[in-house]
């Protein structure tokens, strides 16, 4: 296991008796894709800015390849290069005149020699797919997908054994969210990074996903592979959260007896599977 | 969502204090300060004390509020206090090194000690039970006068409740952008200032764009609702004066009669003495 979440609390102000995240355990296998799914509000982006220790949980505590990250000489600078965080909008990330710049910050920061820098910030943009023309360009006359995938790459660029994406689609067209979210998948397959995406949307991200992790106002509500987690419907529902159409709709067909395959999380897969299952 | 629309430091509830009049209660505050300054004997400062209590009980603010200002002028407090102490010429009580401690001193340590605590939490009930819309307009009302000299007070008054609105916002901001490159290695605590200086600068970038598009956005929407400046426009509450103001208005005078009869008494009895 190389992530795991100890009875892990945390509430932003002393004052307040309500705790943001409560007794949240869990833990995280190496090259595994975990998706982190609640409502907007459920805590998740609190959570996983304690993965890399920008958050100090109030009680519980963060074991990352078997050491206690919230110990004292716990060397918290190099967990950040380990444990590599994309947060939700790029505009609070991009500062630089030119991407090519701007992907060099992570590493530079590393202390890394100019050479070895400017090398890890060519890979790193080569592999999110971003065109050698746009190398030069500034930051800011990006599309929104683009500005994405430079700041992806910007997190890539410190080599990250895990790599955090919070809502990695959120405000993209379902041609970009596809784009963004197989990138993610391929550095799982490709370079054996474990991926840790955070959506407030089944839909997205389920079929990309090994294991989901449901949150709920600041509670662990369920953890485990999809099937599983889909398998509880109900308690989804009650936390606002759907399962996917198309699996719904392949769950309502088996219960009327036709034996179609229910781990089935988008349209396409689906249409197959009703014509190749089920003859009129 | 909640944390979005509370603003400044307002602490929301109800009491007396909240429901009166800003314009009441910004001129209450400036009285209260004027005393402070103008009378500085003992019995002024515990009568002082007494407003500012009375006034702390029916705000229904927890005190741990009203101390949350002190922090921030805990450094200054502690200089003054200490120059004060150490640094004022008359009777020395006792020296040790190059200190020399008189009771002069140490009566004006304690003075300022007790004018700087109360003016800051004097002040902060102000800004605690009002909100910062609400004392834009207490500030307009007031300041209306100024038309006459030309100054442009709607349009200041504009100005500055967009500036208290997106305070909270920004602040927000400049916290979300410092995880977002700390994440990425940032490092802000650099002992080199010149080092530190420049560490600021992947914040700065993106505060500035982000608060120049808001800025452009704010501006767009505003003029979508055909605003074309402070003129004759109308307001959604005016102001109005209640039972509970006057009460405020009477209570201020007392207070204010009561501390200048008292000074006076004092002055005239040390006027005999002397005479
Ligand atoms: N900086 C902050 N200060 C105080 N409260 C916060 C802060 N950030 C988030 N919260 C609160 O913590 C809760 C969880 O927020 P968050 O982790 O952002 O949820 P999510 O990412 O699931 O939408 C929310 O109720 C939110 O209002
Ligand atoms: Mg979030």
């Amino acid at each position: 296991m190389l992530l795991i979440a100890d009875h892990l609390s945390y509430k932003y102000d002393k004052l307040n008796k309500k705790n943001v995240l409560d007794d949240v355990s869990f833990s995280i296998n190496k090259g595994e894709i975990v998706s982190i799914i609640g409502h907007t509000g459920s805590g998740k982006s609190t959570l996983i800015e304690h993965f890399n220790a920008l958050n100090t949980p109030t009680e519980g505590t963060i074991y990352y390849d078997g050491k206690d990250i919230f110990e004292k000489d716990y060397d918290r600078k190099a967990l950040r290069a380990k444990v590599g965080l994309v947060f939700q909008y790029p505009d609070h990330q991009l500062f630089e005149e030119t991407v090519y710049k701007d992907v060099c910050f992570g590493p530079t920061n590393l202390g890394l020699d100019k050479k070895e820098v400017e090398l890890r910030a060519y890979e790193a943009l080569k592999k999110v797919g971003v065109e050698d023309d746009l190398f030069f360009t500034s930051p800011f006359e990006l599309s929104g997908g683009q500005k994405k995938k430079v700041t992806i790459a910007g997190v890539l660029a410190m080599k990250p054994e895990v790599l955090v994406l919070d809502e990695p689609t959120a405000g993209l067209d379902p041609k970009w969210r596809e784009e963004i979210l197989n990138i993610a998948k391929r550095l799982r397959d490709e370079d054996g990074v474990t991926i840790i995406l955070v959506s407030h949307s089944m839909e997205d991200v389920a079929r990309y996903s090994d294991h989901i992790i449901v949150m709920d106002h600041g509670k662990k509500l369920l953890d485990g592979t999809v099937d599983e987690v889909f398998e509880q419907a109900e308690v989804l529902r009650e936390a606002s959260l759907d399962i996917p159409e198309s699996t719904a709709i392949m769950r309502l067909l088996r219960k009327e007896g036709y034996m179609v395959n229910t781990a089935i999380y988008d349209a396409d897969s689906a249409v197959r599977e009703i014509r190749q299952k089920i003859r009129f | 969502m909640l944390r979005d629309i509370t603003l400044g430091q307002y602490y929301n509830t109800k009491s007396v204090i909240h429901d009166l009049d800003p314009r009441t209660k910004i001129l209450g505050t400036m009285v209260y300060m004027v005393s402070l300054f103008a009378f500085n004997s003992f019995w002024t400062y515990l009568i002082a004390f007494a407003a500012l209590c009375t006034v702390i009980v029916l705000s229904k603010v927890p005190v741990r509020f009203m101390l949350r200002g002190m922090k921030a002028i805990f450094l200054f407090l502690t200089i003054t206090v200490l120059y004060n102490l150490f640094l004022t010429q008359g009777d020395t009580i006792f020296s040790f090194w190059i200190f020399n401690v008189t009771i002069q001193g140490l009566k004006q340590a304690i003075l300022m000690f007790f004018r700087l605590t109360f003016l800051v939490v004097g002040t902060s009930i102000l800004t605690l039970t009002t909100t910062p819309s609400n004392l834009t307009d207490g500030l307009e009302s007031l300041m209306h006068p100024l038309k006459w000299i030309r100054i442009p007070v709607a349009e200041i008054a504009m100005m500055m409740s967009i500036a208290l609105r997106f305070i909270p916002v920004l602040t927000e901001e400049t916290d979300k952008i410092m995880r977002a490159q700390k994440a990425r290695g940032a490092d802000f605590d650099n002992k080199n200032l010149f080092k530190r200086i420049k560490s600021y600068v992947p914040i700065l970038v993106p505060l500035f764009i982000s608060a120049f598009r808001r800025a452009n956005d704010l501006a767009t929407a505003m003029e979508a609702r055909a605003y074309r400046g402070g003129d004759g426009r109308t307001k959604m509450k005016p102001l109005k004066y209640k039972a509970g103001d006057w009460i405020a208005y009477t209570s201020m005078l007392l207070y204010g009669i009561t501390a200048l009869a008292i000074t006076v008494l004092i002055n005239f009895q040390t006027f005999m003495l002397k005479a």
